[in-house]
């Protein structure tokens, strides 16, 4: 195929003859006789030797598993063979997600004999979860004045499925800091009168079971009284997790994804959670279709959305008062809800009128604001300054809706990567003690 | 191979030799007919270029281009009354004669050698200087054809007859360029109407009119003819050097392309030069490319890869 600066020097060649012939000047004829074969002679030659061949080549593509994890590299085999009768020389590459961090040489430059085989080798590290494409592998080459270009793409395309890596998953680790940090303290509950747990002591009263008397406690105020034990039940909670996973949540860049570091810090409240010995289940709002895995008081829950986020990505759109409505359809009894969206498409919001918003249990939605996802370094100053000023009015506009979102009676807050994981722990200790 | 980006400019400078020595013989021919107040600050849109900030030099020709067509557009209609009493745009005037628009070429041919000594790409060098020859060739026409045996006859009739129709009065250097086109226009006109044999009446009297550079050569001929053999040479450095690691490949596509171009412009010239007695010299020339441009096209055609059958490779 003959670039566009192919066909303006052809243009010009032809023109530059013309020009020569019709002022009269002998030798610029020559010359431009000779340039203009020279052009075209470049072109037929490229094209009826390289250009032609190309599509002899044979590639193939060797990896180990197609189930990866986050973070954690893994290496890709490229076999290339020469069928054709002739050597040929060809850039290669394997067209890659940008999520991937590749060392070694998945693209380059061969010059094959004919009947010959290049093994190459070079290893990639995703830095986000989802399901990836690796190839299909393009292979090109250039005649010698640069004038065209031959491509040849091998439709051979494998997927990865990446799950979310072991080393930031830091609820799922037993230590003691973890436990201390989130879920100390929190063993509330108001249905005091029975279980195993000492709450406190009371006067007796007519109608106390005398089983709970505090006989230790006879007499201590009036050398007569009688004071009943107090005890309180560890009530078990469903905490539902839910997020958006539209394309609304595809962004940022190299290893800092908006999508993937809300998995990150779910699973991280799940596990803490379920350390908590409450329940914990997930809702995906990925475009028109919505997961639902129920809550369990195991770990098998986090399992299935672990699995579940290897194979999707982030795509469709997200509508926040249809989500509601889908988790009040979905979810039983009177759980915990704890919604995480950026809103992105914020503008098309509508807001139905309050008393169409009806939910049996607790609902809180994190606006989570995108500033941790926009690489505001690219671009020069001008650049940087209008992301900021973006990123500024994005804050605003969430702050605005969240008042909103609070006085319709969604429990509403703008959050920030940095503090997700907190807020979301913060609003589970709080939807506790409200228990 | 490391080859610097001083190297390349070398290069560069190399190949635009045939455009840099049109450019500097025209000059002291046509400087009195440069309009300085336009040439300058167009002349230095290379060094703007390459001050402004990164992301804003792809736009300098561009905006550079919108300004020159907007003051030419606000000049006329300033001219027919537009903007009669509106204080700043009723002053935007350039002259639209023959010298502000040999200006304007000129400022094109300088920034196209400039830019074509500094390109990156050896395309880009190489078509700057194809383009600015073409461009130039017909000033160096121009001082030659002062020394054509009809030439005072021709200038002192075309003048009058421009001075007639309303032109103001040329440089002499503008006039003998006018002449020279007018020579081309006829003998394209001979060649085509009357197949290149027949004279043609011109101004009244009948002079047979050869291609303006056929018949007149002047010291400038063996200094272009110099330059351009050096511009090959240059070029083909620079095709070579300007790849990445294919050279060897490279090499020998660019002496193939390059001898068969050399061989095939010979057999061409010297079958146009036996057909001369039958006139058919731009018909076979012409027919000969329009096959090989046909030959290029048809080559080039997309391809759509068939299925091979070989399961592992689909």
């Amino acid at each position: 195929m003959i670039r566009k600066s192919g066909y303006a020097l052809l243009s010009l060649a032809v023109l530059s003859l013309m020009e020569s012939i019709f002022l009269g000047l002998q030798y610029f004829i020559v010359f431009s006789l000779i340039f203009l074969i020279t052009v075209c002679s470049d072109i037929i030659i490229f094209n009826i030797t390289r250009a032609g061949n190309l599509e002899h080549i044979w590639i193939q593509r060797k990896m180990q598993d197609k189930y990866q994890m986050k973070g954690r590299g893994f290496p890709v085999q490229l076999t290339i063979r020469n069928d054709s009768g002739r050597t040929l020389a060809f850039h290669y590459y394997d067209t890659l997600s940008d999520v991937f961090t590749i060392t070694g040489e998945s693209e380059g430059y061969l010059v094959i004999k004919p009947g010959e085989s290049r093994v190459i080798n070079y290893r990639l590290v995703s830095g986000a979860i989802g399901r990836y494409l690796v190839g299909p592998v393009v292979i090109y080459s250039e005649d010698a004045m640069k004038l065209c270009l031959a491509q040849y793409v091998i439709e051979r395309a494998d997927e990865v499925r990446v799950s979310p890596s072991l080393s930031e998953l830091s609820g799922l680790r037993s230590d003691l800091i973890s436990n201390i940090r989130f879920t100390s303290g929190i063993h509330r509950s108001r249905n005091i009168g029975q279980g195993y747990n000492f709450f406190g002591i009371r006067p007796y009263t007519i109608s106390d079971d005398f089983r709970y008397v505090a006989w230790s406690r006879f007499g201590v105020s009036d050398g007569e009284d009688l004071q009943i034990k107090q005890m309180e039940e560890e009530r078990q909670l469903d905490v539902y997790l839910a997020f958006d996973y539209s394309y609304g949540v595809n962004l940022g860049y190299g290893s800092v994804r908006m999508f993937d570091r809300i998995v990150i810090n779910v699973i991280n409240a799940g596990y803490s959670v379920l350390k908590n010995h409450d329940g914990v289940g997930f809702i995906v709002f990925n475009g028109q279709n919505d997961y639902f895995l129920k809550a369990t008081r195991s770990d098998e829950s986090i399992r299935k959305l672990e699995n579940l986020v290897a194979e999707i990505n982030p795509s469709g759109t997200f509508d926040l008062f249809r989500s509601v409505r889908r988790i009040s359809e979905m979810v039983k009894k009177t759980p915990l809800v704890i919604l995480i969206t950026p809103l992105a498409y914020s503008e098309k919001l509508e807001l139905p009128h309050a008393s169409l918003i009806t939910l049996g249990s607790r609902l809180t939605v994190f606006l989570l604001e995108p500033s941790a996802f926009i690489d505001i370094s690219q671009g020069g100053s001008s650049g940087a300054m209008l992301k900021k000023g973006a990123i500024l009015r994005k804050k605003a506009e969430l702050k605005a809706i969240s008042s909103i979102l609070n006085r319709l009676g969604l429990y509403s807050y703008v959050s920030s990567e940095d503090d997700l994981f907190r807020r979301i722990m913060a609003e589970y200790q709080y939807g506790k003690i409200l228990r | 191979m490391n080859v610097e980006w001083d190297q390349w400019y070398f290069l560069n400078i190399g190949i635009m030799l045939p455009s840099i020595a049109a450019f500097f013989y025209v000059l002291p021919y046509g400087y009195t007919s440069i309009d300085y107040y336009i040439f300058v600050p167009l002349a230095l849109l290379p060094v703007v270029k390459r001050l402004v900030p990164k992301y804003t030099s792809p736009y300098v020709y561009n905006v550079a281009g919108i300004i020159v067509l907007l003051i030419i557009l606000a000049t006329l209609l300033n001219i027919y009354g537009f903007f009669t009493g509106i204080p700043l745009l009723s002053g935007i005037y350039i002259p639209l004669n023959s010298v502000t628009f040999f200006t304007f070429e000129m400022d094109i041919v300088l920034v196209s050698i400039v830019e074509g000594s500094l390109a990156r790409r050896p395309n880009q060098a190489v078509g700057a200087m194809v383009g600015t020859f073409a461009l130039l060739l017909e000033y160096v026409a121009a001082t030659l054809v002062t020394s054509y045996q009809y030439y005072p006859n021709v200038s002192s009739a075309l003048s009058a007859q421009m001075t007639a129709i309303g032109f103001s009065p040329m440089t002499p250097f503008l006039l003998s360029f006018y002449v020279a086109d007018m020579l081309e226009a006829f003998a394209i006109y001979g060649l085509f109407i009357h197949g290149g044999l027949s004279p043609v009446s011109v101004l009244g009297t009948s002079i047979s009119i050869p291609f303006p550079l056929n018949s007149i050569s002047g010291p400038v001929d063996l200094l272009l003819l110099g330059t351009l053999m050096a511009s090959v040479i240059f070029m083909v450095v620079r095709y070579y050097v300007g790849g990445e690691s294919d050279y060897e490949v490279r090499l020998q596509e660019l002496f193939l392309s390059l001898t068969i171009g050399s061989i095939a412009a010979i057999a061409v010239i010297v079958i146009m030069n036996l057909s001369g007695y039958a006139g058919f010299q731009f018909t076979l020339l012409m027919f000969f490319v329009l096959a090989l441009i046909m030959a290029t096209l048809i080559t080039s055609r997309r391809r759509h890869p068939k299925p091979t059958g070989r399961e592992n490779n689909t």
